[in-house]
């Protein structure tokens, strides 16, 4: 059961963090790949029995409420489960085998407590355990990151975002008085403000997904080395936001404006990236707006399905997944420029049009009595940005040496990635013509960028600067320290320390000064004490009267 | 041993530390330390104490009205009583252990620090009656009694603060002493001798007196927290200290009026200040903004945490008005956490600080040659702002979830106020970590020392598993 799996990986991830010698970090990290893949086995038998468990721990049962961790062996959270194991694994066995990475082993460990934060996220009822877990996750894909300058506009964004969640689920807390997230859809019945919620969920969310005006961070990160970055999308805070709006789908879906809002920020998404993914001349770039184009999708598929994750959903995520491995490929090849593989590149290349069509193929089943425009439209947009990235890798590589086949770990990494690819999309043969259609496509788009000198549009200033963070600086931030900053001249300097402490203080003065002054005044000082001694005592014997 | 009476020894036992610090061999020119240590010891030994103290508790769910009970009868009409439950406890608990680090954190500096560590242990003194006392006399007595030590320690921190700022603030305070002072008098009138304090609220008062008795506690105890406009002599103040633990000292003060109102404010608001009621969340809904937004424009990080702290200060002082006491262990709990960060926070900064002004180098990008301060400091700001490594964050989860069940619009602001402190205090973390082009090699900054540093893991390790059990130390 699900319980059993996460104190499965719990030992695993602290296995890991055992301090040893450097040399055995290759062990070390390969034995905890190793053993998620066997734990891996427990959950796919586990998840075939389909039985229905649920394990609570109680962690402070206060007067108001319960703050308990859940774990729900349900099969809906097999589900939801499954594609991250998957892409985990994959990425565990990279990073194992990836010669450049220093801190193999304590990789290993974050991606099993990445692993096992999602887990917790997917299967928590309660929204204190889904807040702490999204906000672990945010922790881990910094020290994924590793890196400060990269890092931090990552966090700043994240923080912005988790607060906005913390806002909404502290506001459904309050007015519910239950933490339960299968009670959210009950707020209607106590509370209002549909569209609020919505907004700030969409806002944190959209953070989350680096979508149309929040893609800042997501850019930023380029400065990050690439095998630290390239499993990111699929493991770390976009996918914790994926799996809340999965969540949060009965409380968004009141609103009017939540469908129009999504349908108009994938397609912005989707737009920007493309234009990025053109313009941009270096492969971690195009990878960067190559996932805003998948996020955008991801999102929008989901929102087709009515948010129900389903196994075919599922598929389509790990070949995402699969598709930015071969972009880390790439750019792995091109970074070497001394000496090139040349069947690795072509193994490579011919993994990323596998892998793209199986995609295709995959969203195509997910739709296969109504097919709509919007998929046709993914299609051609993924169809242009892989024709491209081809085009920019077999031309990158025509003046670098090419030497015999000597790195088969790409190959072999390559080779099991197809079979992987054939696996998953196993069995369905309805649809090949999409397949067809799309490689069709895609060669046609090859060639047709052959008469375009792309080289020239990639010199174009957007590559180096971050139009709408630059925008969002000038517009939001700026005025926002500006407006602190006068708040804080007006209210402490000018009202306070210039008008208030010394008209206090001058008052007093004068009281003083006044005070001698009569007396030395000596007949008006023993007639005002004279009157004012009559006063009271007129006041006292009023009083006494009433 | 009788419980009460380790009550007393749990309020005595700084001022007699006290005492014996300031016969320590202090020699300068040894750089003996000697006084450092005593003042350790001392509040170690308290710390122990009140662990032992929470002992006499079954478990974190039990009563929480006053289990210890200890009294000392002076007239017949005046007798002194001091009592604990687990909420005081929990207080005291925190305020130990942010002396304790604020102490590991004095300078060391050529002149003696005897004076501030004296006047630091009479304060702690005087915080732990103030925390215990039951009865209004001796709950006057110690709120008093904080002000002069207090007054006297920042005197002796050798802190640029101008007299005139130091004047306004104190005054302030007095003038709360004064005012509490009047509200008790009448009260003893009425009642024709000493009062429980939590009895106030079912005395009955005439109409007008009662406007005299609740206004004077109320404003009493408002003096104390950084409600605007009493906020700006406190912020003047506190940006100038360069003292750790006068710092941390003044930082007491309003969390010692966010406890006497949790513990004493009815929790119908009396009817004849209820009309100020929606004003005074206002204000302090205002000042948190304006608290939030000043930490967000200084690009100096000792001010972003004196911001972030006062945003802090105000949410309890929102959550505590709030009609319900149901939250009531929640506040404990999180300024508990609270506490150990903040006072954490502020002495690593300030040893960021001195080893500044000692080199010579900007404090931009300082942490990078200082990897055990570094390591220290950024754990302590997540759990700072909010992340899941402490009770705080779950605690002020709920606080802020209860603040949002009677008031839509002030939780709204709170949280905006709060991811503004967040924000500025996460950016100020990365400024101290920009890599700086500086060789390490021509860098002589010294990082923290091992005993500070295996002391604020400790405190690290106990805030992170307080998020299973907030008190587990102790149940």
């Amino acid at each position: 059961m699900l319980n059993e799996t996460v104190l499965y990986l719990f030992l695993i991830g602290v296995a890991s963090l055992i301090h040893t010698n450097r040399r055995y970090d290759f062990l070390l990290s390969f034995a905890a790949a190793f053993f998620v893949c066997v734990v891996f086995g427990a959950f796919v038998l586990d998840f075939k029995t389909g039985l229905d468990l649920s394990y609570t721990l109680v962690l402070d049962s206060s007067q108001n409420t319960n703050i308990k961790l859940d774990i729900i062996s349900s099969p809906q959270n097999y589900i939801l489960i499954l594609p991250f194991f998957v892409i985990t694994i994959l990425a565990m066995f990279n990073n194992a085998f990836f010669k450049y990475e220093p801190n193999k082993k304590n990789m290993a460990a974050c991606f099993v407590f990445n692993l096992l934060s999602l887990l917790m996220l997917i299967s928590g009822h309660n929204f204190i355990q889904m807040m702490t877990f999204v906000l672990v996750v945010d922790i881990l894909s910094q020290l994924f990151i590793r890196d400060m300058r990269a890092g931090r506009l990552c966090s700043l964004y994240n923080l912005v975002s988790d607060m906005g969640l913390f806002l909404v689920l502290a506001m459904l807390e309050g007015k519910l008085s239950n933490l339960d997230v299968g009670n959210i859809s009950h707020y209607y019945e106590t509370g209002k403000h549909r569209d609020f919620i919505m907004f700030v969920v969409m806002f944190s969310l959209c953070i989350k997904f680096g979508f149309f005006l929040f893609q800042g961070y997501w850019l930023d990160l380029k400065k990050a080395k690439f095998h630290n970055l390239y499993f990111l999308p699929y493991l770390s805070s976009s996918m914790a936001g994926l799996i809340l709006f999965v969540k949060f789908y009965p409380i968004l879906v009141v609103s009017p404006s939540f469908l129009p809002l999504v349908n108009w920020l994938s397609v912005l998404t989707a737009a920007f990236g493309t234009v990025g993914a053109v313009l941009s001349s270096k492969i971690k770039e195009k990878f960067m707006y190559f996932n805003m184009i998948m996020m955008a999708f991801l999102v929008k598929l989901l929102e087709r399905l009515d948010f129900q994750w389903n196994i075919y959903f599922s598929t389509v995520l790990i070949l995402c997944f699969i598709l930015s491995m071969c972009f880390y490929y790439f750019h792995y090849d091109i970074e070497r420029k001394l000496a090139a593989n040349k069947p690795a590149v072509l193994m490579e290349v011919f993994t990323t049009l596998g892998t793209a069509s199986a995609l295709v193929l995959q969203t195509s089943f997910l739709f296969s009595k109504n097919t709509s425009l919007w998929i046709f439209g993914f299609a051609l947009v993924l169809c242009f940005v892989l024709a491209l990235l081809c085009r920019q890798i077999l031309e990158a590589l025509k003046n670098v040496k090419l030497c015999k086949p000597t790195d088969f770990l790409s190959i072999f990494v390559m080779l099991f990635l197809n079979v992987f690819v054939l696996f998953l999309c196993r069995g369905e043969v309805a649809q090949y013509w999409v397949v067809l259609l799309f490689l069709a496509c895609l060669t046609l788009v090859y060639y047709l960028l052959g008469f375009i000198n792309t080289a020239k549009i990639q010199s174009f200033a957007f590559q180096d600067v971050d139009f709408l963070g630059v925008f969002l600086k000038k517009c939001f931030i700026a005025p926002f320290k500006k407006a602190g900053l006068l708040i804080n001249i007006l209210t402490d300097f000018i009202l306070l320390e210039r008008t208030f402490f010394p008209l206090l203080s001058g008052a007093n003065v004068w009281l003083i000064r006044s005070y001698r002054r009569i007396s030395r005044m000596g007949f008006l000082y023993y007639f005002l004490c004279m009157l004012f001694g009559f006063l009271v005592s007129f006041y006292i014997f009023i009083r006494s009267k009433q | 041993m009788n419980a009460g009476i380790l009550l007393c020894l749990v309020i005595l036992l700084p001022l007699i530390g006290g005492l014996f610090v300031l016969n320590a061999k202090d020699a300068v020119a040894s750089n003996a330390k000697n006084a450092r240590h005593t003042a350790l010891l001392t509040v170690f030994s308290n710390i122990l104490l009140i662990l032992f103290l929470f002992s006499y508790f079954k478990s974190a769910e039990s009563q929480t009205s006053g289990l210890i009970d200890i009294a000392f009868v002076l007239t017949n009409k005046i007798e002194f009583i001091f009592g604990a439950d687990l909420f005081a406890l929990v207080f005291v608990f925190g305020v130990q252990i942010a002396v304790f680090v604020g102490v590991l954190g004095v300078k060391k500096e050529n002149q003696s620090q005897k004076g501030v560590l004296f006047f630091a242990l009479c304060y702690l003194s005087m915080t732990n009656g103030y925390f215990f006392a039951r009865d209004i006399c001796s709950f006057y007595i110690c709120f008093c009694g904080q002000l002069f030590p207090l007054y006297m320690l920042m005197c002796f921190a050798n802190s640029e603060i101008q007299n005139t700022k130091l004047f306004y603030l104190f005054g302030h305070y007095f003038l709360g002493a004064a005012l509490l002072f009047a509200s008790f008098v009448l009260i003893m009138h009425t009642k024709q001798g000493d009062v429980l304090i939590e009895k106030i609220s079912s005395v009955h008062f005439s109409h007008q007196k009662s406007i005299y008795i609740w206004g004077g506690i109320f404003l009493a105890l408002m003096l104390r927290m950084p409600v605007w406009p009493f906020y700006h002599a406190l912020t003047s103040v506190s940006v100038k200290l360069t003292n750790s633990l006068a710092l941390i000292a003044l930082n007491f003060l309003p969390l010692s009026g966010v406890y006497a109102l949790t513990r004493y404010w009815p929790l119908d608001i009396p009817v004849e200040i209820e009309l100020l009621s929606p004003i005074f969340q206002i204000l302090c809904i205002v000042t948190m903004l304006v608290a939030a937004f000043g930490g967000f424009i200084y690009s100096n990080t000792s001010q972003k945490i004196h911001h972030y702290i006062f945003v802090y200060d105000l949410l309890y002082l929102l959550a505590v008005f709030l009609p319900t006491d149901v939250i009531k262990m929640n506040i404990a709990y999180s300024v508990f956490a609270f506490l150990l960060m903040g006072s954490c926070l502020i002495v690593l900064q300030s040893y960021m600080q001195n080893q500044s002004l000692k080199t010579g180098l900007a404090l931009k990008g300082i942490l990078c040659h200082m990897p055990k301060a570094s390591l220290c400091y950024f754990l302590f700001v997540l759990a700072a702002i909010g992340l899941p490594v402490s009770a705080f964050f779950w605690n002020n989860f709920l606080i802020v979830s209860e603040i949002f069940n009677y008031h839509l619009y002030a939780g709204t602001a709170v949280i905006f106020a709060m991811t503004m402190a967040a924000v500025s205090l996460l950016e100020g973390a990365y400024e101290l970590k920009t890599e700086t082009c500086l060789p390490q090699t021509q860098v002589k900054i010294k990082d923290i020392d091992i005993f500070t540093f295996c002391v604020c893991i400790l405190i690290m390790s106990v805030l992170l598993v307080s998020v299973v059990r907030p008190l587990w130390f102790v149940f």
